[in-house]
């Protein structure tokens, strides 16, 4: 099947609530392929899958990642997953992030004689529980693995460039204590709904400069209030996500996000708790094979290579916690989590073919 | 001394009636009506819950006399029990002696005055004003308020000067709930330089609510608007795109719920923030502010011929009631006459003794005003 016929066969999978039909369709491109399969439950109807073909106990293996799920479709595209080709594009929902890169991979290593791992998991839109499920119960599948080659989306960093680390993400929760009142003497009472939205504006005046890294990010994901009856609301909550650069950790962002109004007794900020953990942030100085991608790249694309840190977070960040350098290779295209989303079909292309090359040179 | 009034408010008081189940005390007022020969029908709002409706004597244009029949919950606080009226001195306490049992009393006694002087009167008792106000938009609709042209209802409208004779209320302050929908643009969260968080947004929305004017109205000063639901929540991992936010808007007469959305449409136009803003969908419509058109002429003739010689005065509520909906639904000048109480919808809720009579004698002035008018 060609790249673009494997494309659009995924696309028309929906696996934005499960990712069922997708894993079970690869698993079956995965057997064509040559790949010896494991699966693992990680909840029901929704599965991980750990791929290898030409084993070799000699040799480390390069393992190619990639999610298996995509994020909701926004409202108004409701043909998101029916895809459509125009002229160097496929749009549909999924496309870039990331079935483009999972096709680039999985045609490079169609007829590839060395010694290849795939991993492919569920969840990376939501909290990452199979990525993390995956290192916690099938650390064994990772041991011989040199070198994870992520196929995200390269946002603009271009197919020569390669991402090397990214921020670690943390999300807090701010809780505004207001007094109610009865909205016919509304003066009497503290509204937290007021006070939640001056908070946000003070961070937001001040957020470029909050945190100390570079890379850091924060913004405000979640907001939510009501008051009961006729009331003033009594209290407020929103939830500030942050994508943590070097240096900015749990305490010194806590720190930083108390400091917007100190004076405020009535505001708490904690780390919200959630079922997996925070995904901590990476950096790699070196990788192996940099040289040969270096090169590789040079010869397909005719650009140098470049290599960056990012100020975001994926699978990658869990799978960076085995202590396996992971490096981010991805497609171009555009429109990620939005209406229209694209991959470039010569970018998919010719990443298939540098991912080849690679494969030829181990 | 036991006056009719405190009698018949403490009978009033012994029917629980707390919505929605006011079919009891709508029996009650119906059978009353009945007695006195009044031509009485029931205007049904729901399964067992009907507003009641009668007229007395003949008249081409009839002044119609007002009451909620329901109350609120007994609140906790309450140290009797809230349906038996005590009375201490000239304190008069019980569930719905001043909101609004007093009210329905001095309503029912006059139309039995009324009857027996041959004076031509309407009387309407609505269900549900505690709640929603289905009575009060149900009869709205009716053609009982066909030849109506003056509405007096029996509720004092938390007028606070206890040193009057009785309270006069010439308006009320109106509330309506307006939805606004604030719109980002949603991207991946990594690409913040290309995205508008709608949560931002909204904040910024709301920070500038504060600036907006409206004209002030010179009793009950501005219209306020409160925010009091918010939500928004990304999907995955990816900037907001959408924050919905419900106000609650108390206006002033001459600012309508029209005029609120142009105001708030204006502001969001003004700092280039994306938004939908409509009223919210309710079945009920929501209460406009009113207040009576003091150049009305039988109300010119009730202040020069009858409050002249009490201790009253005028005032304006803060909050809405069903004098809202028959002021804007009818056009239809409407007062409110009370007996001085106080502590609505609480365990301390009282009327004062005293006032019941004076207020009785009021209304009875009144019927017999309207009477010579016609």
């Amino acid at each position: 099947m060609s790249l673009i016929n494997l494309l659009s066969k995924l696309i028309s999978l929906p696996s934005h609530q499960v990712e069922t039909q997708t894993g079970e369709y690869l698993k079956t491109i995965l057997s064509e392929y040559g790949f010896e399969i494991i699966t693992q439950e990680v909840f029901p109807q929704r599965f991980n899958i750990f791929a290898h073909k030409n084993a070799n106990a000699q040799k480390k293996a390069v393992l190619f990642y990639g999610h298996l799920d995509t994020v909701p479709p926004l409202h108004e595209w409701s043909t998101a997953c029916e895809p459509v080709i125009e002229d160097d594009r496929v749009i549909g929902l999924g496309s870039y992030d990331m079935k483009g890169g999972i096709v680039a991979f999985l045609e490079a290593c169609r007829k590839t004689s060395a010694y290849v791992k795939v991993f492919l998991a569920v969840d990376e839109e939501n909290i990452s529980t199979g990525a993390w499920k995956a290192v916690e119960q099938k650390r064994d599948f990772f041991n011989d693995v040199q070198l994870v080659i992520s196929a995200e989306p390269n946002f603009d960093l271009g197919l020569h460039g390669i991402t090397r680390g990214r921020t670690g993400r943390f999300v807090f929760n701010a809780t505004f204590k207001g007094k109610a009142a009865h909205i016919a003497r509304y003066k009497n009472g503290v509204d937290a709904i007021h006070m939640a939205a001056a908070w946000i504006q003070k961070l937001y005046a001040v957020r470029e400069n909050l945190l100390t890294s570079p890379q850091s990010v924060l913004q405000v994901r979640k907001i939510q209030a009501e008051s009961v009856g006729i009331s003033v609301s009594d209290e407020a909550h929103i939830d500030i996500e942050v994508l943590a650069g070097a240096g900015d950790t749990q305490e010194v962002i806590q720190k930083a996000l108390t400091s917007i109004d100190e004076s405020n007794k009535n505001i708490t900020i904690e780390l919200k708790p959630r079922l997996t953990p925070y995904l901590p942030g990476y950096f790699f100085e070196t990788f192996p094979h940099q040289e040969t991608i270096a090169h590789i790249i040079k010869d397909v694309t005719n650009q140098e290579m470049m290599l960056h840190q990012r100020s975001s977070v994926g699978d990658d960040n869990v799978l960076a916690t085995l202590g396996i350098p992971v490096i981010t290779w991805g497609p171009d295209g555009g429109n990620a989590h939005v209406t229209g989303e694209w991959v470039s079909i010569s970018s998919l292309e010719k990443l298939s073919k540098m991912y080849r090359k690679l494969l030829e040179e181990l | 001394m036991s006056s009719d009034t405190f009698k018949l408010l403490s009978e009033l008081v012994a029917i629980q009636s707390v919505f929605p189940k006011e079919k009891a005390i709508s029996d009650f007022v119906f059978n009353f009506l009945t007695k006195i020969g009044a031509s009485v029908h029931r205007v049904q709002a729901e399964n067992d819950r009907d507003c009641i409706v009668a007229t007395i004597g003949q008249a081409s244009k009839y002044l119609c006399l007002y009451g909620h029949l329901d109350t609120v919950p007994p609140a906790e606080d309450w140290k009797q029990d809230p349906f038996k009226v005590e009375k201490n001195d000239d304190r008069v306490t019980g569930l719905g002696v001043a909101d609004m049992k007093s009210g329905i009393a001095i309503a029912l006694l006059s139309a039995k005055f009324a009857a027996e002087n041959n004076l031509p009167l309407k009387v309407a008792f609505g269900v549900d004003e505690e709640n929603v106000s289905l009575g009060s938009y149900i009869l709205s609709q009716h053609e009982f308020f066909n030849d109506v042209d003056f509405i007096i209802s029996g509720e004092s409208g938390q007028i606070r000067d206890n040193n009057q004779d009785f309270a006069v209320n010439y308006g009320r302050k109106g509330r309506i709930v307006i939805e606004v929908i604030v719109k980002g643009k949603k991207a991946h969260a990594a690409r913040s330089d290309i995205a508008v968080n709608a949560i931002n947004k909204v904040a910024e929305f709301i920070y500038h609510l504060e600036t907006l004017q409206f004209k002030a109205h010179q009793f009950l000063g501005t219209t306020e608007i409160i925010p009091f639901a918010i939500s928004s929540q990304t999907d995955s991992f990816s900037i907001p795109e959408r924050s919905t936010m419900l106000l609650n808007v108390l206006t002033v007469p001459g600012i309508t719920s029209a005029v609120v959305i142009e105001q708030l449409e204006k502001l969001s136009k003004k700092y280039a923030i994306s938004t939908e803003i409509r009223l919210k969908k309710r079945e009920i419509p929501y209460m406009e502010s009113y207040e009576v058109n003091r150049k009305d002429s039988f109300l010119q003739k009730i202040e020069t011929n009858i409050f002249k010689r009490y201790k009253t005065h005028f005032g304006y509520a803060q909050s809405v009631a069903d004098e809202n909906r028959f002021a804007t639904a009818l056009n239809i000048p409407v007062i409110s006459i009370g007996p001085i109480g106080g502590g609505d919808h609480t365990g301390g809720e009282w009327v004062s003794y005293s006032s019941l009579d004076k207020t009785l004698r009021v209304y009875k002035d009144i019927l017999k005003l309207k009477q010579g008018t016609q």
